[in-house]
Formats: C-alpha cells, sequence, structure tokens
C-alpha cells in the first residue's frame, strides 16, 4: 500500500484526474491528500466557522469528482480546483458578507486604524485579514500563501487581470502603511 | 523589476508565510476528513453506474420495442403475411394472442436484463 501511494506521488494532477474520472479510487485519494488542506485553508478565508469550511471543502471534492470529466486541461488542475472551491465558497457566503469592497470607494476604508496594542505584527496582519472582505481576503491568500500569479487569480475568482492587479495593489500598500506605522507606535 | 523579484522583495511576504506556516498547524483536517470523502466518491461513482446501467437498459428496451413494432408494420404493409398462410387476429378477437406476443417480448427482455446483470457483476 505504502509502495502504492510512494509510486503515485511521482506522477502529475492530469494523470491522477484521467484516472479519477474513470472512478479510480486511489487516484482520487491522491488528488485529495494533495489539494484537501489548501483548498479547506481557500474556504476557511471565505466563510466564518470551520465546521462550514470543512463541509465545503467536502462538496468541492465531490463537485470535483463529478466534473473530472470536463476537466480539459485549459488551465492547470490547481487553478480549476482552487476555482471550484472558491466559487462553492462564494455561494456560501455571499449573502452573509460583502464579496468585494468596491475599489472606487477604497478597498482599505473597511481595514482597521493601527492597534491600540502595538508590537505583534502577525497578530495585526491577521485583524487586517479577518476585516477584510471575503473576496479581497481570498485574493490575498491565494497571492501570498498559494504563490498564485495575477492571471491565476483572475481565473480562480473570475475577475479581470487588471481588476486583480489594482485590488492586490491598494489592499498591500495599505497593510504595509499599517504595518509599518503599528511598528513605529 | 518583474513579479518574482517584487515578490520576494515584498516585505508583506514573510509574514503571510509565518501565518501559513501557524494555519497548517492551527487548522489541520481532521483524520476522519479523507476517508468521509472517499466514501461520497464511492457513493456518487455508484450511483453514476446505476444511472448508466439504467440508461443502458432504456435504450435497449425501446431499441427492441422500436425494432419489434418496424418489423410489424413491415409485415403486415408489404402483405406477407397470407403467404405464410396464417392470418394475423383482427384485434377484438385477437387479444388474447397480442397479450401473448406482448407477454412473450417483456419475458425475453427481463432474461436480457437479467443475463446482462450477471455478466456485468461477474
Amino acid at each position: 500500500m505504502a509502495s502504492i501511494s510512494i509510486r503515485m506521488e511521482m506522477y502529475p494532477d492530469t494523470h491522477y484526474a484521467a484516472l479519477a474520472a474513470g472512478g479510480d479510487e486511489g487516484a482520487f485519494a491522491c488528488l485529495v491528500d494533495r489539494y484537501s488542506r489548501k483548498v479547506h485553508q481557500l474556504i476557511l478565508r471565505l466563510v466564518d466557522s470551520r465546521e462550514d469550511a470543512e463541509e465545503l471543502a467536502q462538496d468541492v471534492f465531490m463537485k470535483v469528482f463529478r466534473n473530472l470529466g470536463s476537466f480539459k486541461g485549459e488551465c492547470s488542475f490547481s487553478t480549476w480546483i482552487f476555482r471550484i472551491a472558491y466559487n462553492t465558497a462564494i455561494s456560501a457566503t455571499r449573502k452573509k458578507r460583502p464579496l468585494f469592497t468596491p475599489v472606487d470607494e477604497g478597498v482599505m476604508e473597511c481595514l482597521p486604524e493601527v492597534s491600540e496594542e502595538g508590537g505583534d505584527r502577525i497578530a495585526y496582519l491577521r485583524r487586517a485579514m479577518e476585516a477584510l472582505a471575503s473576496g479581497d481576503a481570498a485574493i490575498i491568500m491565494l497571492f501570498y500563501m498559494e504563490d498564485r500569479s495575477v492571471d491565476d487569480i483572475a481565473s480562480i475568482t473570475g475577475l479581470s487581470a487588471s481588476n486583480v492587479k489594482t485590488r492586490l495593489h491598494r489592499i498591500r500598500k495599505r497593510l504595509f502603511v499599517l504595518i509599518t506605522q503599528n511598528e513605529g507606535v | 523589476m518583474n513579479d518574482s523579484e517584487e515578490r520576494l522583495n515584498d516585505p508583506l511576504r514573510p509574514l503571510f508565510l509565518q501565518i501559513k506556516a501557524e494555519d497548517e498547524a492551527a487548522e489541520a483536517l481532521p483524520a476522519s476528513f479523507r476517508e468521509e470523502a472517499l466514501r461520497r466518491m464511492r457513493k456518487a461513482a455508484a450511483a453514476r453506474r446505476r444511472r448508466s446501467e439504467a440508461m443502458g437498459l432504456l435504450a435497449v428496451t425501446v431499441a427492441s420495442a422500436g425494432i419489434m413494432a418496424l418489423a410489424v408494420v413491415a409485415l403486415l404493409k408489404a402483405d406477407l403475411l397470407p403467404t405464410a398462410g396464417w392470418k394475423v387476429p383482427e384485434p377484438p378477437e385477437g387479444l388474447a394472442f397480442y397479450a401473448c406476443v406482448g407477454g412473450l417480448t417483456l419475458l425475453l427482455l427481463l432474461a436480457d436484463c437479467v443475463i446482462r446483470r450477471r455478466v456485468m457483476h461477474d
């Protein structure tokens, strides 16, 4: 069993996707192992509760399994699965939280001002992230934590690349200012 | 400055990487997640297989019925029956005859279905 999983780890996602589309449980298990944590992390940025995030992650893998036949490799498998995760989480949260703050109204207006606690940059950054609209938080998470390119993020979120760039620029700029201000307190 | 250089020089990057590392440790999925995902996958695969079998059976049934109807119409239209020296009974009197033919057809279809299932399961 161990040798099977070691051998399976050697193949690209598309190999497992093709096998799993035909009902191969081992190949699907490999995809779950590769992406469950990442999918869960992305959904956690978009929904408030951990229980909801876990259930939505299960839904994502079901959608992945049902739609594996329609995956044509036009984008990478990871982009495809992130897109499904993003859309699933967005559908679940659409009514609860605003998805994006309108850029023209200032993406950063919703961020907290300089922390009265000072000091802990990580804690402050976390609070700033929580204050972001869920879609903006997802963009930041994909950019920094998943190392996604602007084009990938645009493909995942359905926004234009220029829109993603603008949002990223404004959020990062403001976060940087807040962090440095916070250090000076 | 290109994108990768910009990323490397981004002062927020190490902070987010630290958050990522902390979150990975704190927000780990329960061990049951994988098993549950595979259980749902098996269930979905079984449902898909059943649906596929049902659709196949339906297609065979419709095709068989169509072919038989076509054969009957062809025989009647081509007036081939008298040459066989046998007269098809008219509907009011020949109900038993048609019921017999229908029953025989259903029996054959049922046998076909049973054989197919056995062959597939084997």
